[in-house]
């Protein structure tokens, strides 16, 4: 009797795991099926399942989801499995799936991803390997060349045309008589911002100066180099960097800055309620952000990232947005790159996307939807005159993020006032080439 | 069962008896085997290869390669994050432990009265604790706290000034730490029933003698709960150290690094800056220092806590 009552609860016990753990293969099957059921189904019109990652606001899921739906009905046997998010944390994710061996077959790169993913990294598909299956010719053969090929491999196709830009309310340019065809220099910024604020010391010129924004584009105006150059050695002096570090000072002594005790708070303009309100003059900030900024402030126009006259450079960011890239290990090479061609040159496909990712990248589609104001005439001013004075291509260890952070990390010690601009400067230096010999 | 008469069949008979005993021990494994795979899994697996990974050098796009004690070292004598964020850390748990077990206690006793529909109030006490290091009570706490938020709001209606309560470096780390002391409930709860646990012959002595309540507080109740004092000074200092979701939603870490937690360290090498290796460095230095706390509280705690049994002394 205890005998056998002893091998029925083991049996309950072994179905009770059994049932735990095919409730947890059930899972990972979910996430596997795409690459094994399509290996299953291998050549000839096999189904295809391609997942597909990108990131954004409500704008852009929803145009993309109807491009894609718009391509699974014209392409059965493919299907697209949509994953979107938010910006915040992507990277980390991506990096993990690539990690894992789970990471999605297309996935936009943000610019400075580049050089970990795929140059480094060598995680996505060379795309000139594709050529048959992508329509390259669409696109401007030397914008690609510049800004989207490293070490000779096509890294990704850019999924619109961005460039960065000084974004301004009008309303507060009206309400400080700022003339609207103000041509800004770092100079101008400061006499008229501190004049704006004494006027009105609720208001600022500007919300914050970071370093992708303000310090690297400002060092690299007065020095023509590159942040870190090829060679790993810091492409500015001291001198420079005290330079940009006191001006900065100033800009948030004299008021032209918002006092970064309320800005820190928000690393996104959108949600700074300063900027919600109108208190604050202009923002620096790339094409594709105007039409998620203009939800917010209807009255937004766009000029010119400030520019000195003697500058040897104009460091006026300009970067293909997000270059679509195939993950190397896809299971279906040809289908994603048909697919992201599709997406990026195909008329209907523009006409669907308009400016969730800027401009678009193939002039034909980029005319079309201007004719037909299909696309916001601020976005294409804004990329108009970003191309009008391109900055070099940012390469790619100047984006390495240890760097960055560390600038930060200084810009906010002297915004707090806790070392000064010389002090800071020394420090920065010192640190950055402590840190540049440990990166490989 | 004859285990008196040694007979023939006494090999036997043991040997049936340690079948039966092996028997009965794989069952019990077999009990405990979801838990156990878990475990083995999802704690013992990670812990050592965390472990492994300290000693190389990982960014998660390239294969680990081994560096020895390289990271250690690095950690020790090439960053001043480290010892930045050292020192927040121990602020914070300084700050936090005995403000939380404060609250916790003090709450506890104004609960331990038996009123009608005090287990109302108990609950809803307790419910801040569950929402944990959710970041959505996170969020909630830097739109209370942020320039433009209720908490300055209210003060205006008392007309003082809007005070930068997560902008300033000074007050940031603070106010951080207020959101855990709110979640206390779990440490309530458990001085709740350590309270239950006072011998009530104790308090009617006291009475008789004539004690007054400060008295009665500090000689009798407080004594008979050190017990529980101590269990969760140890355990809301564990948690402490393990700061991260508060610092991480609420500043960022920032102003200046003034929240510059730990945790947040370790999550910018680790997840920022893909430096694994690195990361498990640091986590394992966490491990010891917290240990090291650890052990300290309990060696210590022979000095200062009482146990009804007589038991429990290290």
């Amino acid at each position: 009797m205890n005998k056998v009552r002893t091998w029925m609860s083991a049996l309950c016990i072994l179905t009770l795991l059994a049932v735990l753990f095919s409730g947890c293969s059930s899972n990972e099957g979910g996430n596997a099926s795409a690459p094994s059921g399509g290996a299953a189904s291998g050549a000839g019109d096999a189904k295809v399942t391609l997942r597909f990652s990108w990131w954004g606001s409500e704008d852009r899921h929803k145009a993309l989801l109807e491009a894609i739906q718009l391509y699974m009905s014209e392409h059965p046997n493919v299907t697209i499995e949509a994953e979107y998010g938010g910006f915040d944390g992507y990277y980390q994710k991506l990096v993990t799936q690539f990690a894992g061996g789970t990471a999605p077959d297309l996935t936009p790169l943000s610019v400075d991803w580049i050089d970990d993913i795929a140059v480094k990294g060598d995680l996505v598909l060379d795309l000139y390997s594709q050529q048959t299956n992508i329509q390259l010719d669409a696109f401007n053969k030397e914008f690609l060349e510049k800004y989207a090929v490293y070490n000779k491999k096509l890294v990704g196709l850019p999924m619109g045309v961005n460039g960065m830009v000084a974004i301004y309310n009008q309303d507060f340019y009206k309400k400080f008589n700022i003339p609207e065809n103000t041509t800004w220099d770092w100079n101008a910024m400061y006499e008229i911002g501190k004049r704006v604020h004494q006027q009105d010391p609720n208001a600022y010129l500007l919300a914050s100066l970071d370093f992708r924004g303000f310090l690297q584009p400002y060092v690299r105006q007065k020095t023509g180099k590159q942040w870190i150059q090829d060679d790993k050695t810091i492409g500015f002096d001291e001198a420079v960097l005290t330079d940009a570090l006191t001006y900065y000072k100033k800009m948030l002594d004299e008021g032209v800055i918002q006092p970064i005790s309320e800005s820190s708070l928000y690393p996104d303009i959108s949600q700074n309620i300063a900027w919600q309100k109108g208190n604050i003059g202009l923002v620096f900030g790339l094409a594709s952000t105007i039409t998620k900024l203009k939800a917010q402030i209807p009255g937004l126009d766009v000029t010119m990232y400030p520019v000195p006259a003697d500058a040897k450079e104009s460091a006026v960011l300009v970067n293909p947005s997000n270059p679509l890239a195939i993950n190397k290990a896809t299971k279906y090479p040809g289908e994603a790159a048909k697919f992201a061609s599709w997406l990026l040159t195909s008329p209907e496909s523009a006409m669907i996307l308009r400016d969730v990712y800027s401009v678009p990248p193939v002039e034909k589609n980029a005319q079309a939807l201007a004719d037909s104001k299909k696309i916001d005439a601020t976005v294409t001013k804004a990329v108009e005159i970003a191309l009008k004075r391109p900055g070099n291509p940012i390469n790619g260890i100047s984006s390495n993020q240890e760097l960055a952070k560390l600038a930060e990390d200084i810009l906010q010690q002297v915004g707090f006032g806790q070392q000064t601009p010389a002090k800071a400067a020394q420090e920065m230096i010192k640190r950055m080439n402590e840190k540049l010999k440990t990166i490989k | 069962m004859n285990k008196l008469r040694l007979t023939a069949s006494q090999p036997a008979v043991l040997k049936q008896r340690s079948l039966l005993k092996r028997s009965h021990g794989l069952l019990g494994l077999l009990y405990i085997s979801p838990w156990l795979i878990g475990f083995l899994i999802l704690t013992l697996y990670p812990f050592v290869s965390s472990f492994i990974y300290s000693f190389t050098d990982y960014s998660m796009i390239r294969p680990p390669s081994f560096v020895g004690l390289q990271n250690y070292v690095d950690i020790f004598t090439n960053d001043p994050d480290f010892y930045k964020s050292l020192k927040v850390t121990f602020y914070y748990v300084l700050m936090a432990v005995p403000l939380k077990l404060i609250f916790a206690l003090l709450v506890a006793l104004v609960l331990s009265v038996q009123l009608k529909g005090i287990n109302i109030f108990r609950t809803v006490y307790y419910l801040p604790s569950i929402l944990g290091g959710s970041v959505a009570v996170s969020v909630l706490w830097r739109f209370l706290f942020m320039r433009e938020g209720l908490v300055n709001k209210l003060l205006s209606y008392v007309s003082v000034a809007p005070i930068d309560w997560l902008g300033s470096p000074k007050l940031a780390l603070f106010t951080i730490t207020l959101l855990p002391v709110w979640e206390f409930g779990s440490s309530m709860v458990l001085f709740l029933a350590g309270l239950k646990q006072v011998p009530k012959e104790l308090y009617e002595a006291a009475r008789v003698d004539g004690s007054s309540r400060a008295r009665t507080f500090f000689n009798i109740t407080l004594p008979m709960l050190t017990p529980v004092i101590l269990f969760n000074l140890i355990m809301q200092t564990i948690h402490a150290f393990q700061q991260f979701t508060a610092a991480f939603v609420i500043t960022g870490g920032g102003p200046v690094k003034s929240t510059y937690v730990y945790g947040m360290l370790l999550y910018d090498n680790a997840f920022h800056f893909f430096k694994m290796g690195y990361a498990s460095a640091l986590s394992w230095i966490l491990f010891v220092i917290i240990m090291a706390f650890t052990f300290l509280l309990l060696k210590t705690s022979n000095r200062w806590t009482h146990y009804e049994d007589g038991e429990g002394q290290l």
